[in-house]
């Protein structure tokens, strides 16, 4: 039966691998994203976060028309932004239903007036109206979830930090353990029902603790490092407390990562209730289930009430989805004029990248921002721009730190398969003068010409460039020592380096050989992080430099495959290919600090132990795989209440990284990325970074001032 | 009435010797007059002489040779140079790279200036012919002694590989997968046709439901359920022998129904009766009387499937489920096509296909000839 099973899924693989043409594995994985593991799924120890916090200083009050009042060093922050009309204009569409009786007004539609967010649009005051056509790749539609991201507290749209969004204000106690929220008041869920936190927030926390309800869990910033849970409380209707047994400095700054944080907190308790037992005895828990998600994010609810610019009306699962604009969305623009600008997301599901990529150079989505994420396809685009009416976003770029990039196990523990070596092996990856050699055999050149079209520049492995840490002068020369570290290509030099750990050719046989003498293969894991070709063509131009230089490789390629994750949390690896990118390494801290087993980028046995409280994995010991030490690092800077000097306890841990280094291999540097744009589209600000999901773009460039001119609204 | 008889001797000679001309004979006189499938067979010769045998000494580089040339477009032997003045010696132009940051375009331009004249029979990398031979001579190329003299007739790929020389190699795996898949596919159809048709009953019902299971799924993916079977990690050779098994192994079921039928007509007649009431065992019967009876109509339809056969292999590496790279052949050299990116930036991957097109136009013409002249007695 099983094999029948097996076999009848294979056969519909093969029926739909010939319907779609080209190699199709992992339809999902777009070149530069972070694989999906890493960000929601991560579930992490505790004992995190610093944060913005100095002794209560409070806020210099409100100026005239406002902004937001916010020196980063400061734990209250609070949006006093306002608009000077009180009469507030309407997308027509709207203005039919208020004539028609069917809708409130607009201003009962609003929030009070100090409490409605007051947005400035990029491209001056917009027009109403429009659908705006998009595709995604994969029902959760990751892409379209962040268009309408929208968080409490949210990335700031130029990057540089974060900014009230649901929260006018935030307050972070003096000793870290203590993190409020000032929701804004009189906001409503799109079916016009008030949005009450002290109800909606408090069923969030109902759920999440629901112990027979598995499917809403606590978020992993919500406990202590001895795994307590915080404690949730609401002074009152608009005010929300947790509380910690541990400074949590930096929870509030998690919560405005991508989609992934908020969108499970987002529980509309007035909807949700009638499908939970507990409020409802003949309703059952697979109910409720279906009413959360549908099984994938909230996209594939239709008639989910939300908080977004744009709330789900129409989902035909595998095929499309339709979010209408939410007519008691709670931002203006600078006029007045109540938010979003544009009627509809209409998107469809579209899994093939070549295909996508053809609807996208054919103009027909106003705005794509990943409808195709290969660099390399720009030439394509660029000669069909001028025929379709569109252009390419100029200040659209991946983020990426270094892509494609190499990570290095340093916690190696195959001995399966390498019984009698696999010690000598660990000792080999570990060893500092190896993987100077490694990094040194790498020719970056040709890597960027084979794989880049030779636009690129060399670089070591770091977070993404335009990293907040890195924004100060300071800030940008440890970037740059960082950047070049180990970035030289001298197969020379690399050779000495060999030689020096001891990984010489003892048996003639033209490669080099385990210091004992024993045979050795340099096993490289091939995955699609970094997409399904930057991988394959890096990988192959690494190899052939590393066999230049006496190491004999294999490429192991597990597209696709389970074994990609689980030979790395197993510590089977040796090393992998990966696609850097991370704007603030506090609430992604992996990159650098390896707290965490999957995600750890060279510890994942240190990281498990870690992860698990020293329940299992390895106990770091200082002095050795400096591990022991990074987790030092953040364990200072968790407790560290100054953004500033947070960012420089990073720069101890970036100088660990290159006097200890290289833990990772950097290739080539940042790209730009294909943001499709037909004229006539307007609100996109210069910089847009499409490589980390973390900052939730293009959502945090406010994609609710968005605007279509009347040809492409098809007026 | 009797002079009609009187015949003269001489022509009753001739008349003789034109009936005791063998069978063979007169397979070969017809198709001799065939004049296409001639050509055909000619350019069959020429594919297996300069793919399956001899690649090393045809192309001018191995099949692995990356150099800086990165999807650089195709350098056309001239005769005639820009100036107009004629030489005899062929020539190609030198290629410079151009990359445009702003539109991210990188393209190879023709530099008239710099002309890289062709030899043939030069020194290049070494090699060993059939794999035995050590030799360095390579048909055609550029002054072994220029290192920046490159020749790359169909262009190069991403990772600066010569097309021409990889068309060459990746031949040697499609026309061989053809040739030995077909053998498989000759030797289980024939073997279970005879079988089914010979001794009937159980044996016959048996064969004959698996060869209508088989030709129940659709071909393509049941092949692409199998291929998906193949374990990832095995090494490229034995991956390129399952992928020919099971190639046969789906498609001798159309075979065997064709070689019960003759074996079973065949069985009964007069000289099948002779041969058993002599006491010749069943082995003799079949393989020394029913199967060669049955060989004319078996060998026409092996020559009509080879082509079947490159054109499935080509067909399934390029979708990802027959060979993988880095193994060369026709099929996954295609994919290099498949992306719109690599069809607007290096349209000169698509060389592949006159290459696979005129074999199989060649195995099919072929195929007809062989088909008309195995049966010379029709008119």
């Amino acid at each position: 039966m099983k094999k029948l099973t097996l076999i009848a899924f294979m056969l519909l693989l093969g029926l739909f691998l010939v319907a779609c043409g080209a190699d199709a594995p992992a339809a999902e994985a777009p070149a530069a994203e972070e694989p999906a593991a890493e960000a929601p799924a991560a579930e992490e120890p505790a004992a995190e976060e610093p944060a913005a916090e100095e002794p209560a200083a409070e806020e210099p009050a409100a100026e005239e028309g406002g902004g937001i009042e916010q020196a980063q060093e400061e734990a209250v922050v609070e949006d006093t932004a306002t608009v000077e009309t009180s009469e507030y204009g309407e997308a027509p569409m709207l203005a039919e239903m208020v004539a028609a009786g069917s809708l409130p007004a607009v201003a009962d539609r609003l929030p009070a007036k100090e409490d409605i967010q007051v947005v400035t649009p990029v491209d001056g005051v917009g027009e109403y109206g429009g659908t705006w056509h998009n595709a995604s790749w994969w029902q959760g539609m990751g892409n379209i979830e962040m268009i309408v991201y929208d968080p409490p507290v949210r990335w700031k749209p130029d990057y540089t930090g974060y900014e009230p969004g649901l929260v006018k204000s935030w307050e972070i106690s003096e000793d870290g353990t203590q993190l409020t929220w000032h929701f804004r008041q009189g906001v409503k869920w799109s079916d016009g029902v008030d949005f009450i936190p002290a109800e909606d927030m408090a069923y969030w926390w109902e759920l999440a603790t629901n112990e027979d309800f598995a499917i809403v869990t606590p978020p992993w910033w919500g406990r202590d490092s001895d795994g307590t849970l915080m404690e949730v409380s609401f002074p009152d209707d608009y005010t929300m407390v947790f509380t910690w047994g541990e400074p949590h400095f930096i929870a509030n700054f998690v919560v405005a990562q991508g989609f992934w944080e908020w969108l499970p907190m987002e529980r509309p308790k007035h909807y949700l209730s009638q499908f939970d037992p507990n409020y409802d005895s003949s309703k059952t828990y697979q109910d409720l289930e279906a009413a959360v998600y549908g099984g994938d994010w909230l996209m594939n609810v239709a008639g989910y009430p939300c908080l977004h610019a744009w709330c789900p009306e129409t989902v035909v699962p595998g095929e499309r989805t339709v979010l209408a604009r939410n007519p008691y969305y709670w931002k203006v623009d600078t006029d007045g004029n109540q938010l979003p600008y544009i009627d509809y997301i209409d998107t469809v599901l579209l899994e093939d990248n070549e295909v996508r990529l053809l609807e996208v150079s054919q103009g027909k989505y106003e705005a794509s921002f990943r409808g195709t994420d290969d660099p390399t396809n720009i030439p394509f685009l660029l000669e069909q721009a001028e025929a379709n009416d569109y252009h390419l976003h100029a200040g659209a770029v991946n983020g990426a730190g270094s892509w494609p990039a190499w990570n290095i196990n340093m916690n190696f523990n195959d001995c399966e398969t390498y019984p009698d070596t696999c010690e000598e092996i660990r000792a080999l990856l570990q060893n500092q003068d190896f993987r100077i050699g490694l990094a040194l055999s790498l020719n970056r050149e040709r890597l960027i010409d084979v794989a880049w079209g030779g636009i690129g520049y060399p670089t070591s492995m770091t977070i993404s460039p335009q990293a907040w840490h890195f924004a100060s002068a300071e800030g940008q020369a440890v970037y740059e020592a960082w950047r070049d570290s180990y970035v030289e290509y001298s197969p020379e030099k690399a050779m000495e380096h060999f030689d020096a750990a001891g990984f010489v050719d003892a048996d003639g046989d033209g490669f080099r050989d385990l210091p004992s003498g024993a045979p050795f293969t340099l096993v490289m894991d091939q995955g699609d992080w970094g997409g399904q070709v930057i991988p394959v063509l890096s990988n192959e131009t690494y190899s052939s430099d590393l066999q230049a230089v006496g190491v004999n490789t294999l490429i192991n390629d597990l597209m696709g495959q389970p074994d990609w994750t689980l030979r790395w949390k197993e510590g089977k690896t040796m090393i992998r290919n990966s696609h850097a990118s991370e704007l603030d390494i506090w609430t992604y801290p992996d990159w650098v600090f390896p707290l965490r087993n999957e995600a750890a980028r060279a510890w994942p046995l240190e990281g498990l132990y870690y992860e698990t409280g020293g329940a299992d994995g390895w106990e770091p010991q200082p002095g050795t795989t400096y591990a022991y030490e990074l987790q030092q690092l953040y364990a200072k800077g968790i407790a560290e209440p100054d953004i500033e000097q947070r960012h420089k306890i990073f720069y101890e841990a970036v100088q660990i990284m290159i006097d200890h280094g290289p833990f990772m291999i950097g290739g080539s540097g940042d790209q730009a990325m294909p943001v499709v744009v037909r004229n006539g589209f307007h609100g996109i600000p210069e910089l847009v970074i499409l490589g980390p999901w973390a900052p939730g773009s293009p959502g945090n460039l406010h994609s609710e001032q968005f605007w279509m001119e009347a040809n492409l609204r098809g007026e | 009435m009797t002079d009609a008889v009187a015949i003269p001797m001489e022509e009753k000679k001739k008349d003789a010797v034109k009936i005791s001309q063998s069978y063979w004979s007169l397979v070969w006189w017809k198709f001799k007059r065939n004049r296409l499938a001639v050509v055909a067979a000619f350019i069959l010769a020429g594919y297996y002489i300069t793919c399956l045998i001899f690649p090393e000494f045809f192309a001018p580089y191995s099949k692995g040779l990356e150099s800086d040339y990165i999807e650089a477009r195709p350098t056309y032997p001239h005769f005639v140079d820009a100036a107009g003045s004629f030489s005899l010696r062929p020539f190609v132009y030198g290629l410079d790279e151009e990359i445009d940051v702003a539109t991210r375009s990188r393209k190879f331009v023709v530099n008239e200036s710099v002309k890289y004249p062709l030899y043939f029979f030069v020194e290049g990398e070494p090699y060993k012919l059939l794999g035995l031979i050590p030799a360095k001579t390579h048909f055609f190329g550029t002054d072994p002694a220029n290192p920046d003299a490159k020749v790359f007739l169909l262009g190069t790929d991403r990772l600066g590989r010569d097309q021409f020389s990889r068309i060459l190699f990746g031949g040697r795996i499609s026309l061989f997968i053809g040739l030995f898949s077909v053998a498989v596919f000759l030797f289980v159809g024939v073997t279970l046709g005879a079988a089914s048709g010979y001794y009937g009953g159980a044996t016959d019902i048996v064969v004959m439901r698996i060869t209508e299971l088989l030709s129940a799924f659709p071909q393509e993916p049941l092949f692409l359920a199998l291929g998906a079977a193949v374990p990832v990690s095995w090494p490229s050779t034995r991956v390129f022998f399952m992928v020919t098994i099971l190639l046969a192994l789906i498609q001798w079921g159309g075979l065997a129904r064709q070689v019960r039928g003759l074996v079973l007509s065949g069985r009964e007649e007069q000289y099948v009766l002779a041969a058993r009431s002599f006491g010749a065992s069943d082995r003799r019967i079949i393989f020394n009387h029913l199967i060669p009876a049955t060989m004319s109509h078996v060998i026409v339809i092996a020559t009509l499937k080879i082509p079947g056969m490159i054109l499935l292999e080509t067909a399934l590496s390029f979708l990802g489920l027959g060979l993988v790279p880095p193994t060369v052949s026709w099929g996954t050299l295609l994919q290099n096509a498949n992306t719109v990116r690599s069809i607007s930036a290096a349209p000169w991957y698509l060389f592949v296909t006159p290459f696979i097109l005129f074999a199989i136009l060649a195995y099919n013409l072929l195929g007809d000839g062989l088909r008309d002249a195995m049966d010379p007695y029709s008119k």
